[in-house]
């Protein structure tokens, strides 16, 4: 038997989960730099994301060819947290929410 | 770079399955201490002015929110939101512990130079991902002085014999083959 307390938490919680679901998520940018290598930033998105080479060097290459690309998406913490250790590496990161033009 | 050296420049190569290796010459090393001091130095003036809240200091909330105006402080401690005021939240919460990392990768490529008076460098793989972050972080700044955002690499390349950005330029160039090099060992999986 489903005690009350139960199925008061359960509605809570599914009401916190589609007030967090409403908002668009956050994405991460990465922005084209004439000085970081092609390599670095193919190897810094391998060993902060853990991207395989192939899906690495593919975002490296929307970089260099089209000035930008979305790197990561989560929720504002997460992006923020992206974009610090992106900046560590001397990337040129920014983020916004993810319904905003790029 | 030493032409007239018996060993041919090869700049890092993997050494066992985890290690990096390279050599430099008394004139390389003296120089590359010199570029990393430098960004130590660029880092450290921008210090925080924490006499009047201790707390802040110690949750590393730092006393600039405004970004640096120093454009070469600029580049290595960019604004991570377009909107200025999420800009400023941003790096009032972070740019302390952005600065002390970065430091942290200049110091340890330093302690690695300094303590190998023969040249001769061997950095496991954080050591590598350290180097690769402060030689980057060098690369950026001579950039901004080079002013690499607007001028071509054609232009760069042809700068006149007296051009004091000749030299700038040739130890940008000598940074990008030494950082590549450092890449092409880590990104070597068939060992």
């Amino acid at each position: 038997m489903v005690k009350l307390d139960e199925v008061v938490d359960s509605k809570i919680d599914e009401a916190i989960e589609e007030l967090f679901n409403s908002e668009k998520p956050w994405i991460t940018i990465v922005w084209d730099d004439p000085v970081n290598l092609m390599s670095f930033v193919t190897y810094v998105l391998m060993e902060l994301f853990s991207f395989p080479r192939e899906k690495a060097h593919e975002i490296m290459m929307q970089i260099h060819t089209q000035g930008k690309a979305a790197v990561s998406t989560g929720s504002r913490e997460e992006m923020e947290h992206d974009v610090a250790r992106l900046h560590e590496y001397g990337l040129w990161a920014t983020l916004q929410r993810g319904d905003e033009a790029i | 770079m030493s032409e007239d050296s018996n060993e041919t420049p090869t700049g890092f190569h993997r050494h066992g399955s985890n290690d990096y290796v390279a050599y430099f010459s008394n004139e390389e090393r003296e120089v590359l201490i010199n570029l990393v001091g430098q960004i130590i130095e660029l880092l450290s003036e921008r210090s925080d002015n924490h006499i009047d809240d201790p707390l802040a200091a110690m949750v590393g909330i730092t006393s600039h929110d405004s970004p640096p105006e120093d454009d070469v402080l600029l580049r290595l401690l960019p604004n991570a939101y377009a909107d200025q005021v999420d800009a400023s939240e941003f790096r009032r919460y972070t740019e302390l512990t952005l600065r002390t990392k970065k430091s942290a990768h200049a110091m340890s490529m330093r302690i690695a130079l300094k303590s190998s008076p023969d040249g001769c460098i061997e950095i496991d793989h954080d050591g590598a991902n350290a180097w690769l972050g402060a030689m980057n972080d060098i690369r950026l700044a001579l950039g901004v002085r080079l002013n690499v955002q607007e001028k071509s690499y054609e232009e760069l390349e042809i700068l006149a014999p007296d051009d004091p950005m000749r030299g700038v330029y040739a130890v940008y160039s000598w940074l990008g083959w030494l950082q590549e090099s450092l890449i092409q060992a880590l990104m070597d999986d068939s060992l």
